[in-house]
């Protein structure tokens, strides 16, 4: 893309949930910055957020210190009206793919499954690999203007 | 109106809370995720502990952010409430927490309502 900016970010951290809320943040001062709207904007930081959270409780049970690593990388200039921001998100847990568990009907007052609903949701595009060395690697993508249906 | 009767928190997440006749008011403050969902979490289980209320209205007009977490711990509470038929009520929903319970179709079990006097008649 010629015109438009990359502009990427690529963070260690560990399995904390000190870390969401600046992760949060940073995704979405960078989603902002290449001319996302505001709703998208807060589309894809709740995305993020739950899809660390998702690693932190599932892929850790909430073991601290195990590592995880997100790379982010957005194609825009804040003008154009097309452009992408793709979010990949490492573990190194057990390497089971939430989106291949069975769905179950959602009953509102059951908790659980609304972080991947959002993703679902929200974002154009969300998959799951394996690595062959262990763990789960989620891509999400998200596109302006958004592709529906 | 009822008089209210302040209940000491402890809490950073619920900074104030206070009785008004039979329901309690509690101001949620900062946004709620992963890290802080627990300490709200102990923190309506500590104002509900000797009784639930017939309402137990959330101040979240000092939230502007929460995510599933967050909504977990408001479904507990919702859980607990239904059980002596009591109701939860939402006040002064800010949008970003307003969408995410329209995604988890909560919208319409919650009591919503602008604000305080209007959670107290609900």
């Amino acid at each position: 893309m010629s015109a438009a900016a990359v502009k990427n970010y690529h963070l260690k951290f560990d399995s904390d949930p000190i870390h969401i809320k600046g992760i949060r943040l940073a995704c979405e001062e960078l989603a902002r910055e290449v001319g996302f709207d505001d709703k998208a904007v807060d589309e894809l930081g709740l995305c993020v957020n739950e899809a660390i959270a998702n690693v932190v409780e599932h892929a850790y049970n909430f073991e601290l210190g195990r590592p995880v690593e997100i790379w982010v990388e957005a194609r825009g200039d804040g003008k154009v009206k097309e452009g992408e921001l793709r979010i990949r998100l490492r573990d190194w847990g057990p390497g089971i793919d939430p989106s291949k568990l069975p769905v179950k009907p959602k009953d509102p007052l059951v908790p659980g499954g609304l972080g991947l609903i959002c993703m679902r949701e929200m974002m154009d595009s969300m998959e799951y690999a394996a690595p062959a060395e262990g763990g789960m690697l989620l891509t999400l993508v998200r596109r302006f203007p958004r592709r529906r249906g | 109106m009822s008089e209210s009767q302040t209940i000491e928190t402890n809490s950073t997440v619920v900074p104030t809370a206070r009785r008004v006749g039979e329901s309690i008011v509690a101001v949620v403050k900062g946004d709620v995720d992963l890290k802080t969902s627990p300490m709200l979490r102990t923190a309506l289980l500590a104002l509900i502990k000797d009784k639930i209320p017939e309402r137990l209205i959330l101040d979240l007009s000092s939230t502007s952010y929460m995510d599933s977490s967050a909504i977990a711990v408001l479904v507990e509470m919702l859980q607990k409430a239904r059980k002596v038929q009591g109701k939860v009520c939402l006040i002064q929903l800010q949008p970003r927490v307003k969408g995410l319970l329209e995604i988890a179709r909560l919208d319409s079990i919650f009591v919503i309502a602008k604000d305080e006097a209007e959670a107290l008649k609900k």
